[in-house]
C-alpha cells in the first residue's frame, strides 16, 4: 500500500509539473491554432537560462525568473512577428515544417553556447525531502507543482476575469467576429504567444532545481505537451492541469507497482481510450 | 639489310620511360594501391557529441585530437614515411541510424579505418557499414557482445565487453561479502531501454544468478526516465540491499539524486560502465558520488608509465579530468599504431590483417590497461582486465581485482545521514 501511496504522491507532484509544460502549448493552440512544435524547446531555453544565471550569479533557479519572464515575453514577441504571424493562416503543413524548422534551429544555438553534455542545477534543496506519514516528497519537486498550481489559477482569471482574457477568448471562437468587435486580432496573437513562451521558460527554470537538461530534451516534451492537450482539450487551461495530472499518477503508479517501460506503453492506451470516447477533450471549446 | 635506330634512338626511349615514371610517381599514382606510402593516413571518428552519448563522445573526441595531434607532432607514422595523420569527425547526435551514414562518409572520404561509437546501438549499425565496405572498424568502449558476435572480420573491439564486464562486477559483489562478513541478500537490477541495456541485462541477471544471489527486482526504464521515485520507493519497500545499473550518464545522477532524496541506503550499488565512470558524474553530483562503485576498463590509479603526464597534458588543454572514456580512445589508438607499423601501409585487407593479428602489451604506444590486447577469432580484445572502483572524494579508486586494485573498497558504503 506504501509503495502505491508513494506512487499516487509522486505522481500527482510530476503530473502538476508536465501541466505546467503544457499551458503554453495549448494556450497557443487553442487560442491561434497553431501547433508549436518548438514548445518543448522553449521550456529547454528557460532551463538553459536558469543554468546559465545560477552559473554566473549563483541565483536559485526561482529568482532567475526575474530575467526568465520578460526574455522569454521578448523571444516569443520577435518569433511570432518572424515565423508565427506569417504561417498562422497557412495549412497545417507550413506550421509543422515552421516550428520544427524553428526547434533544431534554438537546439543548436543551445548546443554551440553550452554544450552537448547533460546539465544540472544543484541547490540547497535539490535532495531534501518532506516526510509525511512515511510519504516522502522532495522539496523541488513540491515548489515546481506549487508553482504550477499558482500559474494554473493565475491563467485561468487571466482568460476568464480580464478584458484581454476575453479578447484571447473571442479570437479563438471567432476571429472575424472578434474583429468586428473591435478587437486587435494581431496584437492579441502576439501578446497569446508571448505568454505562452514565458509559460514554457518558466516551467523550464521552475524545475532546475531537481531536472536534468539537455539540449535535445524539447521534443521528447513537447510529445508529453501534445498527449497532455489531447486528454484535456485544447486551449483549457483546467484540462491541461488534468491531462497533466493523469499522466503523472498513471506514470508515478505504474512506474512504482511494475516498471517506468510500462508506464509509457500505459500512457499510451490510455491516449487511446480517450481518443476513442472523447477525441476533443474533457474541457474542449474552454480557451 | 635495315639498319636499326642504334644507341641514340635506346637513349631517348629509356630516358622517355624513366621521365614519364617519374611523374607518374610524383602524380601519386601507383599500378597497385598501398605501395606507396601516402603523405596522409586518413582516419575516419564516429562518435556522439549530442545528446545522451555526448557524455562518452566529447571525452574521446578530445582524446582523438590530443593522441592524433601529438603523433603528427612527433613526425607521423614512421613506417609510413612519416605520413601525417588526418583524422574526421562526425556527430551521430545518439542515433544510430546517423552512425551509420556517418560510416559511409567517412568511407566516401577516404578514411583507412573507423573508430567509433560510445554507445552500443551505434556500434552495431556503423561497423556494418564498415563490413559490407571492407574497411576496419576499431570500436573503442561497447559493451554490446553482439558488436563481436555477428562473424564480421572487419569489427574490433579494444575495451572488454559486457561477458567480461558483468562477472567482475558479480565476482566483486561475492568477494567483498566473504572479506567483509556483509553479503548482499536482495537484489535488483536497474536497466536503461538502449541497445547497450538490452544487451548487457542477461548476462547481468545470470552473472547475479551464478554467484548465487537472489535477484528480486529486474526492472527496465525508458532512455528519456524523468522520474525515479516510484522505483527506489519499490526497492526500499521490497527491502533490496544492493542495486546493479546499467544506465548512461543523466540517468545514474538522477537514480543517486532518488537514492539521497528517498534516503534509501543500501549495501552498495554497482554499474557496468555507463555514467559513473564519466566526470559529468562526479562533477554534478559533488560527493553524492562517493561510494560508487563500477565496473570498467580503467582507472586514474593504475600504474602506467606516462601516464600521469598524459593526465597532465589532457587537463591543460580542455580543463576536464581524463576519464575512462580516453583511456578506451588511447588504447584503441595504440592497436591502430601498432597494426600500421607492421602492414606498412593502408591498404584495407593488409591492414585489417595485421589489426587482427595485434598482440601488444601495457605500455606500447601508451597502451593504459592490463594485460593490453590481442584478438581472438571474432575480434574481441581477449587480454584486457575489467575492474572495478569505487569513486571516493570526487576520484575513481580501483579496488577489484585484487592483483591490480590500488584501494580497498568501502562496503558497506555510509548512510546518506552518516555522510558530512
Amino acid at each position: 500500500m506504501t509503495v502505491f501511496i508513494q506512487g499516487l504522491t509522486t505522481g500527482i507532484l510530476m503530473g502538476c509539473v508536465y501541466a505546467f509544460f503544457a499551458i503554453g502549448f495549448t494556450l497557443v493552440l487553442g487560442v491561434m491554432k497553431v501547433v508549436n512544435f518548438a514548445h518543448g524547446t522553449f521550456v529547454v531555453m528557460g532551463m538553459y537560462l536558469a543554468i546559465f544565471i545560477f552559473t554566473t550569479y549563483l541565483w536559485d533557479p526561482f529568482l532567475s525568473l526575474l530575467i526568465v519572464i520578460p526574455s522569454m515575453f521578448a523571444f516569443g514577441l520577435v518569433v511570432y512577428h518572424l515565423i508565427i504571424r506569417p504561417i498562422r493562416e497557412q495549412p497545417l503543413s507550413a506550421h509543422v515544417i515552421a516550428t520544427i524548422g524553428l526547434l533544431v534551429i534554438v537546439e543548436n544555438i543551445i548546443t554551440l553556447m553550452f554544450g552537448s553534455q547533460y546539465r544540472t542545477v544543484t541547490v540547497s534543496y535539490t535532495t531534501s525531502a518532506l516526510v509525511v506519514g512515511g510519504i516522502r516528497m522532495g522539496i523541488a519537486r513540491m515548489l515546481a507543482a506549487g508553482t504550477s498550481l499558482c500559474v494554473v489559477a493565475l491563467s485561468y482569471l487571466l482568460l476568464h476575469r480580464t478584458d484581454f482574457g476575453r479578447a484571447v477568448r473571442a479570437c479563438a471562437d471567432d476571429i472575424e467576429g472578434a474583429w468586428g468587435l473591435g478587437v486587435d486580432v494581431n496584437r492579441t496573437f502576439m501578446v497569446a504567444f508571448g505568454l505562452g513562451s514565458v509559460l514554457a521558460g518558466f516551467s523550464g527554470a521552475a524545475v532546475m532545481p531537481f531536472a536534468v537538461a539537455s539540449p535535445s530534451s524539447g521534443l521528447d516534451i513537447v510529445i508529453k505537451a501534445f498527449v497532455i492537450v489531447i486528454i484535456g482539450g485544447m486551449g483549457s487551461v483546467g484540462g491541461a492541469l488534468v491531462g497533466g495530472l493523469i499522466i503523472g499518477m498513471v506514470e508515478g503508479i505504474v512506474s512504482a507497482l511494475w516498471s517506468p517501460a510500462i508506464a509509457i506503453a500505459a500512457l499510451f492506451m490510455i491516449l487511446i481510450i480517450m481518443l476513442m470516447i472523447s477525441p476533443e477533450g474533457f474541457f474542449a471549446g474552454e480557451a | 639489310m635495315e639498319k636499326g635506330r642504334g644507341w641514340p634512338a635506346a637513349a631517348i626511349g629509356i630516358s622517355l620511360i624513366i621521365i614519364f615514371l617519374g611523374g607518374i610517381a610524383l602524380l601519386g599514382i601507383t599500378p597497385i594501391p598501398g605501395l606507396t606510402a601516402p603523405a596522409t593516413v586518413k582516419v575516419g571518428i564516429d562518435v556522439g557529441l549530442t545528446g545522451f552519448a555526448a557524455a562518452w563522445g566529447k571525452h574521446a573526441w578530445n582524446t582523438y585530437q590530443l593522441a592524433f595531434d601529438k603523433v603528427n607532432a612527433e613526425g607521423g607514422i614512421k613506417s609510413l614515411a612519416g605520413a601525417k595523420i588526418e583524422y574526421k569527425v562526425m556527430d551521430y547526435e545518439s542515433k544510430p541510424d546517423i552512425a551509420a551514414s556517418n560510416a559511409e562518409k567517412l568511407i566516401s572520404w577516404g578514411a583507412s579505418v573507423i573508430f567509433g561509437c560510445n554507445s552500443s546501438g551505434a556500434a552495431m549499425t556503423a561497423s556494418q557499414v564498415c563490413q559490407r565496405a571492407g574497411i576496419s572498424f576499431i570500436d573503442t568502449t561497447d559493451a554490446d557482445p553482439m558488436i563481436t558476435g555477428r562473424g564480421f572480420k572487419w569489427v574490433f573491439r579494444t575495451c572488454p565487453m559486457a561477458s567480461q564486464l558483468v562477472p567482475s562486477a558479480a565476482e566483486f559483489m561475492t568477494y567483498q561479502g566473504k572479506v567483509t562478513g556483509v553479503k548482499p541478500t536482495r537484489v535488483a537490477l536497474l536497466t536503461v531501454e538502449q541497445a547497450f541495456g538490452a544487451s548487457v541485462r542477461p548476462v547481468f541477471v545470470e552473472g547475479i544468478k551464478r554467484e548465487g544471489f537472489n535477484l528480486v527486482e529486474d526492472i527496465t526504464y525508458p532512455t528519456d526516465q524523468k522520474d525515479f521515485t516510484g522505483v527506489i520507493n519499490k526497492l526500499k519497500t521490497r527491502g533490496v540491499d544492493f542495486v546493479c545499473f546499467v544506465c548512461s550518464t543523466p540517468d545514474s545522477i538522477l537514480l543517486i539524486r532518488t537514492f539521497k532524496e528517498m534516503d534509501y541506503n543500501p549495501i552498495g550499488h554497482i554499474g557496468i560502465i555507463g555514467g559513473q565512470y564519466t566526470d559529468d558524474y562526479v562533477k554534478t553530483l559533488g560527493k553524492d558520488a562517493d561510494y560508487t562503485f563500477d565496473s570498467c576498463f580503467w582507472t586514474p590509479d593504475l600504474k602506467v608509465s606516462g601516464m600521469a603526464d598524459l593526465m597532465k597534458e589532457y587537463r591543460t588543454r580542455f580543463g576536464l579530468d581524463f576519464d575512462a572514456t580516453d583511456a578506451t580512445v588511447i588504447n584503441s589508438i595504440a592497436v591502430y599504431r601498432d597494426a600500421l607499423d607492421r602492414a606498412k601501409t593502408t591498404e584495407p585487407e593488409k591492414l585489417r590483417e595485421a589489426i587482427a593479428s595485434t598482440d601488444i602489451g601495457l605500455g606500447r604506444y601508451g597502451y593504459l590497461v592490463p594485460d593490453g590486447c590481442k584478438f581472438d577469432a571474432t575480434g574481441q580484445n581477449i587480454k584486457q582486465k575489467a575492474i572495478v572502483f569505487q569513486i571516493m572524494d570526487g576520484k575513481w579508486l580501483s579496488v577489484y581485482p585484487p592483483g591490480v586494485a590500488a584501494s580497498k573498497a568501502v562496503w558497506p558504503i555510509l548512510k546518506w545521514s552518516q555522510r558530512k
